[in-house]
Parts: structure tokens; C-alpha cells; sequence
């Protein structure tokens, strides 16, 4: 059982010396939610749980550790912050480890292989209004879903989110130990991109307009990204302001373009940002045609090992020239 | 009071027919989800009553709105919408038609601010009565109620095949006989039925929590532990902020085109930003997501109360339906409770 | 990787061209611009995105 070797791995993290926290799942408030939880060394782990409906990721918070001005002795110790981690976040840690964003032994990574987590809006819409805590397990292509005293079979295919389909690593690619068993990594698949590549560039643009319009600028998708961990977000920026805080299609186009084109390269599609957006905003389509031609242009998969460097920093001469004149 | 029967098949002729003359704006399904937007008429909108809208406070505080051009000749513009169509606000809930009523008590206080009160004037709202409340919906704790009528001009309870409409105010029955064809008298039955609906509304609110004595509990605890413990998940994405009705920030800036013309515009702003506190000089009073959430629940459960005499919640659930890390005001609320 | 981000988005592009051209390379800067001005004329003024005239 994967919750039960979880909560060994949990115990054994938080008796280490220099562990500071725990951060891991725990059932959410209501209905099908999973909330985030962390555990100080001496506290409880019974809370600690794994589910087809862990779909959030939980590497953002490794990345806001908020330190405050005044650097005192605690701040200064290499203290780890222990992390329970799925295939597609540890591809992120392994991006942020390369980009010097956060030190590998700041990081206790307790890898769990994951088959798949269950889209939010899915179920929501299957089950509606549940505000009771609701139970998912996943048996034989199938969730077993418990709410509201009945329980329910639904296949799997009907759930599951669309990024868990494409998923090339289901398996953690960095730990330092392991749960579950380690699954094959799978090929990468674009067909939905191809589909609208061939689309007329009049039917693109009026698609991105209608989709741009209804962007209000709360800017989640930025702040809930694992890879966007600038101090200071160019969008932020006053002086000079690059794009007006107005919401207009066109300052909306600049915002998520700009966004889409820093995650070049880098973007691991853990779909944070699309499961985010209060507008339901296709915001993968843009991070995965990028995904897709670091791929087919550069051979390039962003996060596969801590070592392999940042594709926009490097240069081979063999690297697609055609478009310069 | 006025009290009339509405078919439901003829909810989209009244929509249709009010059109021509007003802006009608409704919860309709677009791209598997349910925003509230104008209702064109002409246009194949499916109005979604079931759902909860994402965002409503745009149809009167819009998020970005101008408040005055300039140019080089030192001509200013005001921007404040005179002579505007009215609008019409169809399908909100009464926690929704609530929190315009707390607004109104911002943006009409000390200094009235003619760009909200212009829209607020020229808009008429109908309430579609809440009797399935949703799965967050907290409405009785923050003194609402699933049925309630503060801020509504009409309000509509479903009793099956047609709605049992209930006439608050001048604007409400300006526009009943506007459409007088479409609405016949009540029998004796519908009444009953409607107040049994409107019981068993209250009834069915799934979430509660005891909010007595909170802001007295908030004015002591500011210091209290329990702050670093419920706001530690938190990734301040302000998701909360956009989609709540009663948030009102906002950030003023000014943009110009070809440094001919210029506009100095309003915009949404969340205190959940780090920015929001940032001042010029560097420092920020707010560092950490812990004193920006635990400023949150201060704002509208204490300042607000201190200074309108209500919560500034109207326990819509948004927040919590919303929240990307399960951040849980109810939850939350229950554990600054405890730490008293 | 901009180029087909921006096609992508609804961009012609044709918008959006690079070239190496250095400070004494006149003749090939002058011929690149040609080249340019001819293909934008030929699809004519940019509609997408545009901001709003305040």
C-alpha cells in the first residue's frame, strides 16, 4: 500500500537530523479536494495520504521559502525541507536543481510513482456540490470513488486529467527514496498540437483572441508555476512597464505570451497553470507547443536529469538555422 | 410586496424582450464553464442557472475602468459613464445581490465614488433564490440567507416549471410592467410552496461556523502562532481576490499611447500580492504570505466590521471552491477561533 | 521558437524575421529590409492584438 510505505518513508524523513519539514498531501476540506500538509519533526503523520486526487503540485513551496531580511543562525543551516514528490514534479525539481534555484541538498525528495491524477473540473462535474470529504483508490483501470455514503465505479479514462494521457515520466526521475514501482518512461505525444498547427492562421488568431479576452490579468497561472520564481516578475515591472495592467486582448496577449516564451525550454507540463486559471484558459496548448519544439528543433526535454543544461543557454552548431535570412 | 408567477419558458422571452432597452447580463455556460456576462439577444447563449458564476462584481466595479483621459494640451476627459443604458444583473444569488449592497456602503462612503454609483444606479437586479445552495456556501454565518433580499429588486423562487417572483422595489416593478403579459398571480399553492423552498433553503447551507465574538477574538490574537500555521499553504496566487464579490482593491495607473494621448486608468489589485504592500523605499510590512492572508481574514472580519458594522463576507464559498491549496476560510476561521 | 510561438498564437509570420547583418554589410542590410518590406506589403497591416487607441 502506497499511503502505508508513504508514512514509513514520512517517519524515517522527519527522524533525520537535518530535516526542517515535511510537506506532503492530506485529505482536503471538502468533497474531492487534497490539501497540502506540513509536518514538523514530533508532529502527527497520520494525516499523510496519496490518492488519484493528489492532482497539485507541491514543488511551488520549495521555492517560497520566505526568508525574512534579518538572516538569523536558523536561516543560514542547510536545512532540508523534505518533499513528497510525482513523476512530472521532480522533472521540476531537476529543472530548478540546474537552474541554481534551489540546492540539491536542500531537497529530501521521497518519490512516489504515480499512475495518473483525477482532473478537478472532471469529477466536480461528474459529482457535483459534494462538500463531504469524498475517497478515491484506483483498481483495475478504474477509480472507486466514495462520497456521500455510496460508493461508485468510473473508468479511468473518464477522469483522468488530459496531461496525465501525455505523461512521459511517471516515475520520479531524482529521489532519494522511492515508493511504488518504477514504471517505463513513455513517448512523447503531441497530436493535439499538430491538429491546431494545421489549422489557417486567421482560424489561430481568432481562437487566441476569443481565449486572450477572457483573461482578467489575477496572474494564478504565474504565481502558482514551479518555474516562475523570479524575485522581481517582469510583468511587475513599473519602471520600465513593459505591458499595461489594463486587461485589453492585446496587453492579455503580451502577458501570456511573454509567460509562455520564459517557460521556453523549460516548461515540464505539470498543468498547475491550467488547473488554476478561474477562466478555464487553454494555457497547456501554448506551454506544449513550446515542449514540442524544444523536442522536434533541439532533441530537448526539459528536466530529465539535474545535469543536462538549460536548453536557451547552449548552442550547437548543428541547431535549426533556417529562418535566419 | 408584489408577488407574481413567471413561466419558466418564458424567461428567455422576458431576457429577449428587455434586450432591446437594457444591457441584460447572466450566468450562461461558455467553454465548459459559467461566466456571467451580457446576454446578447441575438447570440446563442445557453443561461446556466445550476452553476455558480466564477466572477460577478465585473458587471458593476468592472476590472479595468477609465477614469479620464489626458493629452499634451493639458485637456483632461473625464471618463465617469453618463447617460448610461440601464442593466439589468439577471440569475445572481442573494449572497451575489448582497455583497453589491456591501460595496455600496464603500464606494458611497465619505468620498462617493461617481464611477461605481453611476453603474450601481443604472442597474436593476434579479435574484434567482438559492434553494441548493452549493458545496462551500456559508451564507447564514456572515448574516445572509439563501433567500434573502438585501440588495435584490426582484427575486426568483423555482417552484418546478415556473418561478414565484417576488417585487422589492420601484425598479423591480418598473420592469414587471414592462412585461406584464408574461407574469400572471400566484395561487394559494405557490405561495406555500415558495416559503417551504425558502426553508428548506436554509436548511440545506452545508457549511456553518459560530462567527460570534470573532472580531473581538481577532482584535487579540494578531500575534497568535495559528496565523503561521493556516496561511503556510497558501501560494498567493490571488485567485481568492478576483473571484471574490466583496473584494474591492484596486491599483490606479497611467498608460499612454505615443506620448500624445494618455488615460489614467483603475484596475483590479489583490492584497495577496507581495507588491500590493511594497513600498517605494524597499520595505514591505506585509514580507510573507502569512501576514497577507492573516490581513485577508482581518479585513473583512474585523476592519470591516469596525468600520461598516457588517462582515465583509457574504459566505459565497468562491474562495474556498476556488482555492488552488485547499485554502478553507471556514477551516481557517474555525482555527483562529480555537486560538482564542 | 518565438516565430512559431507567435504563428502558433495567430501571427503571421512573416512578422517576425532575424539575420545577422553587420555594421558593413550595407548592401545585404538594404536587400534583407527590401525583402521584408515587399512580404509585409503583400499581407498587408497587422490586425492581430492591436492596443486600443486610448
Amino acid at each position: 500500500m502506497i499511503v502505508q510505505k508513504l508514512k514509513e518513508e514520512a517517519a524515517r524523513a522527519l527522524s533525520r537530523k537535518d530535516v526542517k519539514y515535511l510537506i506532503g498531501y492530506k485529505k482536503g476540506s471538502y468533497g474531492f479536494r487534497i490539501s497540502p500538509i506540513f509536518i514538523e519533526p514530533k508532529e502527527d503523520i497520520d494525516k499523510l495520504t496519496f490518492s488519484p486526487l493528489c492532482n497539485m503540485s507541491l514543488v511551488k513551496y520549495v521555492m517560497m521559502e520566505e526568508t525574512l531580511p534579518t538572516l538569523t543562525e536558523q536561516a543560514m543551516k542547510p536545512s532540508k525541507i523534505a518533499l513528497v514528490a510525482r513523476g512530472c514534479d521532480t522533472r521540476a525539481l531537476n529543472l530548478l536543481i540546474k537552474e541554481k534555484g534551489v540546492a540539491r541538498d536542500k531537497l529530501y525528495i521521497i518519490g512516489v510513482s504515480c499512475t495518473g491524477v483525477i482532473d478537478q473540473r472532471k469529477i466536480e462535474a461528474r459529482f457535483p456540490e459534494v462538500t463531504d470529504p469524498a475517497d478515491v483508490i484506483e483498481e483495475n483501470g478504474n477509480y472507486i470513488i466514495t462520497c456521500n455514503g455510496q460508493s461508485h465505479t468510473i473508468p479511468k479514462e473518464e477522469l483522468l486529467a488530459d496531461l496525465c494521457t501525455v505523461c512521459q515520466y511517471p516515475t520520479p526521475l531524482i529521489y532519494d527514496k522511492l515508493i511504488g514501482d518504477k514504471a517505463a518512461s513513455r513517448p512523447a505525444h503531441y497530436d493535439e498540437i499538430k491538429e491546431f498547427e494545421q489549422l489557417p492562421v486567421e482560424e489561430k488568431l481568432a481562437f487566441w483572441q476569443q481565449q486572450f479576452s477572457k483573461c482578467i490579468r489575477c496572474y494564478a497561472c504565474r504565481n502558482v508555476c514551479p518555474l516562475c520564481y523570479s524575485t522581481i516578475c517582469s510583468m511587475d515591472s513599473l519602471n520600465p512597464q513593459w505591458v499595461w495592467r489594463s486587461v485589453d486582448t492585446s496587453e492579455n496577449f503580451m502577458f501570456q505570451i511573454i509567460r509562455t516564451f520564459h517557460l521556453a525550454g523549460r516548461c515540464i507540463s505539470c498543468g498547475e497553470c491550467e488547473r488554476v486559471c478561474p477562466m478555464n484558459l487553454p494555457l497547456m496548448k501554448l506551454n506544449r507547443k513550446l515542449e514540442k519544439d524544444a523536442k522536434e528543433l533541439f532533441g530537448y526535454e526539459s528536466g530529465k536529469d539535474p545535469e543536462s543544461k538549460p536548453l536557451l543557454t547552449t548552442f550547437h552548431s548543428e541547431d535549426p538555422q533556417g529562418f535566419i535570412l | 410586496m408584489d408577488m407574481l408567477i413567471l413561466k419558466k419558458d418564458a424567461v428567455n422571452e422576458f431576457l429577449a424582450s428587455l434586450s432591446g432597452r437594457y444591457t441584460v447580463w447572466a450566468p450562461v455556460q461558455k467553454d465548459s464553464d459559467t461566466v456571467f456576462e451580457p446576454f446578447g439577444a441575438g447570440q446563442h447563449n445557453v443561461l446556466d442557472l445550476t452553476h455558480q458564476a466564477k466572477i460577478i462584481k465585473h458587471a458593476i466595479f468592472p476590472q479595468t475602468e477609465q477614469l479620464f483621459s489626458f493629452d499634451q494640451n493639458d485637456q483632461i476627459q473625464e471618463a465617469i459613464p453618463g447617460d448610461r443604458e440601464q442593466n439589468i444583473l439577471f440569475g445572481i444569488r442573494p449572497c451575489d445581490a448582497r455583497s453589491f449592497a456591501l460595496l455600496d456602503s464603500v464606494f458611497a462612503g465619505d468620498i462617493p465614488d461617481p464611477y461605481y454609483l453611476v453603474r450601481r444606479d443604472t442597474t436593476i437586479l434579479i435574484g434567482v433564490a438559492c434553494t441548493e445552495p452549493f458545496a462551500n456556501c456559508f451564507c447564514t454565518s456572515v448574516g445572509g440567507n439563501p433567500c434573502g433580499r438585501d440588495g435584490l429588486d426582484l427575486l426568483c423562487t423555482d417552484l418546478g416549471d415556473r418561478y414565484l417572483v417576488a417585487v422589492f422595489s420601484e425598479k423591480g416593478t418598473e420592469l414587471v410592467n414592462k412585461t406584464a403579459s408574461l407574469f400572471t398571480k400566484p395561487s394559494a399553492e405557490d405561495m406555500k410552496q415558495g416559503q417551504e423552498l425558502s426553508h428548506r433553503a436554509e436548511r440545506a447551507v452545508k457549511r456553518h461556523i459560530d462567527l460570534s465574538g470573532i472580531t473581538d477574538t481577532l482584535a487579540r490574537i494578531f500575534e497568535h502562532p495559528v496565523w503561521k500555521k493556516i496561511t503556510l499553504k497558501c501560494i498567493g496566487c490571488g485567485i481568492c481576490t478576483y473571484t471574490c464579490p466583496t473584494c474591492y482593491c484596486f491599483d490606479i495607473q497611467d498608460e499612454s499611447m505615443a506620448q500624445k494621448r494618455g488615460r489614467r486608468v483603475r484596475v483590479w489589485d489583490s492584497c495577496m500580492y507581495k507588491e500590493y504592500t511594497l513600498h517605494a523605499s524597499g520595505h514591505n510590512p506585509r514580507p510573507t504570505r502569512v501576514e497577507r492572508l492573516r490581513n485577508r481574514i482581518y479585513h473583512k472580519f474585523k476592519f470591516h466590521v469596525d468600520t461598516y458594522g457588517v462582515f465583509g463576507c457574504v459566505g459565497c464559498g468562491r474562495c474556498i471552491t476556488l482555492c488552488p491549496v485547499n485554502e478553507d476560510l471556514v477551516e481557517n476561521l474555525i482555527a483562529v477561533k480555537g486560538a482564542a | 521558437m518565438l516565430r512559431n510561438l507567435l504563428e502558433f498564437s495567430g501571427i503571421n509570420p512573416l512578422r517576425l524575421r532575424m539575420s545577422w547583418v553587420s555594421a558593413s554589410e550595407g548592401k545585404k542590410f538594404a536587400d534583407i529590409i527590401t525583402e521584408i518590406t515587399q512580404d509585409l506589403k503583400s499581407i498587408g497591416p497587422q490586425k492581430a492584438y492591436l492596443r486600443k487607441a486610448v
